[in-house]
């Protein structure tokens, strides 16, 4: 799978603003231009998507419908964002509006089966002295258990962690996808940091 | 600085936002103090951890979903719904406000109605008015003119609205119906109308069935079996008899019971007479007329007897 940024520099205006050359190729109804684009962003719009609902099959549901979205509306996206911006907070409203659509209870079932009804084994964090967390962080076991721990966060403060400690955003960018003051974002950010850490403690 | 300032900017110490000076004094602060310096590890930790979160390879059912709901909805890079129709949270206000607007629009237009004079009387009966005071002036009212003038307005409504116009009422209903059964009419309570030529109708003087409120006044002596008397001399001329208990608070004072008497309507004077034989009829207590709630027929006359004790 081919992922290109498809992202070049603007020369002509003498600006450094990059020029989504992809977004260009679309807008001059190049054929395949939306496939290259919906392949460039694909991975990060569906991994955000999956840790967002902690549910693969919704992830893959709602990353179509931000595509799907996207290609309605890319005529009048403006670039006062990136491309890859604007895709992440359209799915992040996507996500945010499935999860409140769920229940509460029906959210928490998908989140955390009950022990006798969820077919893996019952989320048991590993102790410390089984092995350096530095050598656990990366490999996938670690990977599934911090999603997991992910989903235990309140949804409104975990989108806000997985833009900016996952996707790398500003606070500031943040607080303009957020449409929230950044002095909020970073309270709560802050707020959702030492929930995750504290659900961590036992394997960190 | 103490513990719980310092662990609330921990973020933005590991995030490197924190300005210069709040630094140093949380890097003091840290030196100094194992849980804080515990905790900043932690969340250190976490974030090492968040920002190392693997890349996800999306599924290629991705890519084919988008391209077949794509190719469902046709070409809607500029979709024409959204040029015809306003998005539901800008629609769903203006169509509650059209609605009211329309409402108070029409509601105000039927209160304007409502409230608007009626119109003047019709060409012809305004000509005709001032000739009529002519004549009567002159003290040579013409048959014609005095046939005119003196009309009731409901009458003279009627004549006016024509015959096509005149709605049938309850009350020709009524007098048609007892004409061909041959039975008394009901009595009837005409309703305020207005002509069609938005003249206001006034109801014919109404053949009003009443009753008497008469009062006898008798002694103490006299009173045991009173009702019983009245009963027997109402039941002598042909009439009926029923005794209502009064009513304490209620009925003037004095009176003791009240004994509603219906009688043929040429019984009227000898019923009198008999009373008078029975009590003392005081002069106030007979009353010309008093409304009843069930009056009597026109052949029948119905009194209302009041007992009062001296």
């Amino acid at each position: 799978m081919s992922e290109t940024s498809g992202v070049g520099v603007d020369s002509s205006g003498g600006s450094a603003r990059p020029v989504d050359l992809l977004l260009q190729a679309f807008r001059q109804g190049k054929p395949g231009a939306f496939d290259a684009i919906v392949r460039a962003h694909q991975g990060r719009v569906y991994a955000f998507c999956a840790r967002m609902l902690s549910d693969r099959e919704e992830a893959l549901d709602i990353a179509q419908e931000v595509f799907l979205s996207a290609y309605r509306n890319l005529g009048g996206f403006r670039e006062e964002a990136s491309l890859s911006t604007w895709l992440l907070r359209i799915a992040a409203n996507r996500c945010l509006n499935r999860i409140r659509q769920r229940t509460s209870l029906a959210a928490r079932e998908v989140v955390f089966p009950e022990p006798a009804e969820r077919d893996d084994p019952p989320f048991q964090p590993r102790a410390p002295e089984e092995g350096r967390p530095d050598r656990i962080a990366e490999n996938r076991e670690m990977a599934n258990v911090l999603e997991k721990a992910l989903g235990r966060i309140d949804p409104d403060s975990r989108w806000l962690l997985l833009l900016s400690d996952v996707e790398g955003f500003t606070y500031e960018e943040v607080a303009a996808m957020a449409g929230i003051p950044v002095g909020t974002v970073k309270s709560r950010l802050h707020r959702a940091r030492m929930a995750l850490r504290k659900i961590l403690a036992p394997v960190v | 600085m103490d513990c719980e300032r310092v662990r609330n900017l921990l973020s933005e110490f590991l995030d490197g936002s924190l300005p210069e000076s709040g630094r140093s004094d949380v890097r003091a602060h840290l030196r100094e103090c194992l849980p804080c310096r515990a905790v900043k590890e932690g969340l250190e930790e976490t974030l090492r951890l968040l920002r190392g979160l693997p890349p996800v390879e999306a599924p290629p059912e991705l890519l084919e979903g988008v391209r077949r709901r794509i190719a469902q909805e046709g070409s809607p890079a500029t979709p024409l719904w959204k040029k015809l129709f306003l998005p539901a949270h800008i629609k769903i206000p203006l169509e509650a406000a059209a609605a009211v607007l329309l409402f108070l629009l029409v509601y105000g237009a039927q209160k304007e109605e409502l409230q608007k004079p009626l119109p003047p009387p019709t060409a012809a009966r305004t000509a005709a008015a001032p000739e009529t005071e002519k004549a009567k002036e002159a003290g040579k009212p013409s048959e014609k003119k005095a046939r005119e003038a003196p009309a009731p307005p409901r009458a003279r409504a009627a004549k006016e609205a024509g015959p096509g116009d005149r709605p049938a009422t309850r009350e020709d209903a009524g007098t048609g119906t007892a004409a061909r059964s041959g039975q008394p009419s009901l009595p009837v309570v005409p309703a305020q109308r207005v002509s069609t030529a938005g003249e206001r109708i006034e109801p014919p003087p109404r053949q009003v069935l009443f009753g008497r409120d008469v009062t006898i006044e008798v002694d103490a002596s006299s009173r045991p079996g009173l009702e019983d008397r009245i009963a027997a001399a109402a039941l002598r001329l042909g009439g009926n008899v029923r005794v209502e208990p009064a009513k304490p608070g209620i009925a003037p004072e004095g009176t003791a019971d009240i004994v509603h008497v219906r009688l043929p309507a040429d019984s009227e004077n000898p019923f009198l007479a008999e009373l008078s034989k029975l009590g003392t009829l005081p002069e106030e207590g007979m009353s010309g007329r008093a409304g009843l709630a069930a009056p009597p027929p026109a052949e029948a006359v119905a009194y209302r007897v009041r007992i009062r004790v001296r």
